[in-house]
């Protein structure tokens, strides 16, 4: 359980999360929802301990301190910066455990990494270069990179902005996966409602740098929500076999 | 599922140890054309020495012919040992400067480096200016000075507008051109023979080497690949971007800062005794990164290496371009790194390098 409190994160003098208090449960992903610029992406980095934050974090009941221990626990996959290199797959992966690289990579760590991209279906992939793959391969490396890691916290900012379909819920299903297997707390910040609503477990609604709503996708989401954090109306239905429809229609003025 | 684990971490262990064997075989490869054309090196000049005479006078100085001895040792191991050293230097600051920027145009001359150690030589021949106790450094000491001068100024601008490779490179630009425009004030103010001195210096020869600049330089060149090699994993996880390498661990402000000392470092101990040799450390890295890839573990030892063996080669062709004479290395190294550059734009096939 990732207890979150008071946490406040402020850029450039101007305050972008106001003493944010949350709690995120293991073993589902949680969706981070709300309009460009409300702080989602603010909220993972002060978390992953790449932005100064103040307030308090706490893993299972004991303080998390800022620093080494903050990064051995959470892992922070940021969006698909389209920095590429000819970095081989599995050397890739392997950077997720900088700190246990050395002047040889031990064989152990090797076989890991080796096992890591079994697990994502990316061994034949191994030794390719990062440029040759399509976008949607390059996103499931970093997955991997990042989980193997083996953070408590994986912390996911828009894993599925520039992939087609196919890679999106391949990439939303794998992280829902692994975190039920290995009881990681997963949170990413999504923008496709539709996703949030069938993948995601809980949603926390972010806007004003504030939680404006959190809780499962079909108790919070609805059209009076929506309206307030999107400044969109949309219609919501509830479909035969449980699953939350969201179709957003027009956007209001703002 | 133990049997599919051991499958898939043997695939994995082979992959990666193939990947790593080619790569030291390239290194390997490269490191005995180095020692075959430094030897190469020595056997040339203005009289061509015997192969043999020089590797008796090389091991068993005692048994060899006195005056093939006197030239190897006073003359010819002093020149090609600075060509080996400044070249490696030039190497290694390159693939540094490439990383840190994450340009591929970015060489140890991009932030104005070496027009600092052109300007600081200029000055001191313009007005003949002479250091106590050391007058025959004056002119290396004031190129060094110089250069250290341009390097505070780029650090002390990212240090304060945030070391970001776009900050540095434009604070090196600046730096460039107000060097490069006060060289050329001095240039504009000096009489015929002090102007020819000037840019005789400005050309780049290894005639100058003694044993004590080759000391120096190859203190320098080993204290900043040291430096580098402590940095090796986070140069390699920064080539994923900056907000990548954060999120892995590594304070990408602090790296940034202490790479760009170390690669000033490495390009003012180079330029100081032999003067500007371009070309070298742009070319040097693209070559190795060809050959190795991005591993900096192995690309920075590659570098260097490559960046050697251009210089030997330079080396070789200025003494037999116009035989008899010694035509200033700095007018060849382009002359020899234009092919290699060519060969290396046509033949790439990845689309990133």
């Amino acid at each position: 359980m990732l207890d979150i409190e008071k946490l406040s994160v402020a850029r450039d003098g101007k305050p972008i999360l106001k003493e944010v208090s949350l709690h995120l449960h293991p073993g589902e992903l949680t969706a981070l929802l709300g309009p460009n610029g409300c702080g989602k992406t603010t909220l993972l980095q002060a978390l992953a301990g790449i932005l100064p934050a103040s307030g308090t974090v706490r893993l299972g009941g004991a303080v998390v301190p800022r620093g080494r221990a903050q990064r051995e626990l959470f892992s922070y996959m940021p969006q698909d910066g389209g920095a590429v290199s000819s970095l081989s797959v599995i050397e890739v992966v392997l950077l997720g455990r900088l700190a246990s690289l050395g002047l040889r990579v031990p064989r152990p760590l090797l076989d890991e990494a080796a096992e890591m991209l079994d697990t994502f279906g990316l061994l034949p992939l191994a030794g390719r270069g990062l440029g040759a793959l399509s976008g949607g391969q390059r996103q499931m490396v970093f997955l991997a990179q990042a989980l193997f890691a083996k953070p408590k916290v994986l912390l996911l900012d828009e894993p599925t902005s520039a992939l087609d379909l196919r890679h999106q819920l391949t990439v939303l299903e794998h992280v829902r996966r692994l975190a039920r297997e290995r009881g990681i707390i997963a949170v990413a910040a999504l923008h496709d409602l539709g996703h949030a609503a069938r993948h995601a477990g809980r949603v926390i609604c972010l806007a004003d740098g504030g939680v404006l709503a959190h809780g499962a996708p079909a108790q919070v989401l609805n059209e009076a929500l929506l309206r307030r954090l999107y400044k969109v109306k949309a219609e919501v239905a509830h479909g035969r076999d449980g699953a939350l429809h969201i179709t957003p229609t027009e956007a209001l003025e703002g | 599922m133990t049997a599919q684990i051991s499958t898939g971490s043997a695939t994995g262990r082979a992959t990666y140890g193939a990947q790593m064997a080619r790569r030291m075989f390239w290194l390997g490869l490269m490191l005995g054309a180095l020692l075959t054309l430094a030897l190469a090196d020595i056997l040339t000049g203005p009289a061509f020495l015997n192969v043999f005479a020089v590797i008796r006078a090389l091991f068993s100085p005692a048994s060899a012919d006195p005056t093939v001895r006197v030239v190897v040792h006073a003359i010819r191991l002093p020149m090609t040992s600075m060509a080996l050293i400044v070249g490696a230097s030039l190497g290694l600051a390159g693939a540094g400067m490439q990383t840190i920027l994450g340009n591929p145009l970015a060489s140890p001359y991009t932030l104005g480096f070496s027009a600092a150690a052109g300007f600081g030589a200029a000055v001191t021949i313009l007005f003949g200016l002479s250091l106590p106790l050391i007058p025959q450094l004056t002119v290396p000491v004031m190129a060094f000075v110089a250069a250290g001068v341009a390097c505070a100024m780029v650090y002390g601008l990212a240090h304060l507008r945030g070391a970001s490779s776009e900050v540095m490179i434009l604070a090196g630009i600046a730096t460039l051109f107000l060097f490069q425009s006060m060289q050329s004030l001095i240039q504009y103010m000096a009489a015929p023979e002090v102007l020819q001195e000037i840019v005789f210096w400005l050309f780049g020869s290894l005639l100058k080497a003694t044993w004590f600049s080759v000391a120096v330089s190859g203190a320098v060149l080993a204290l900043g690949a040291m430096l580098l090699a402590r940095d090796a994993w986070r140069l390699t996880a920064l080539r994923l971007g900056d907000a990548r390498a954060q999120s892995l661990g590594v304070n990408v402000r602090a790296l940034r800062l202490r790479g760009f000392a170390t690669v000033s470092l490495l390009t003012a101990g180079a330029v100081a005794f032999v003067g500007t040799i371009g070309f070298v450390g742009l070319v040097a890295p693209h070559l190795a990164r060809m050959l190795v890839g991005e591993d900096q573990r192995v690309l920075l030892p590659m570098s260097a290496l490559m960046g050697a063996l251009v210089m030997c080669g330079a080396s070789i062709a200025s003494k037999l371009i116009s035989p008899g004479a010694v035509v200033p290395i700095g007018i060849v190294t382009a002359l020899i790194g234009v092919p290699f550059l060519f060969a290396l734009i046509l033949t790439r096939r990845a689309r990133h390098w």
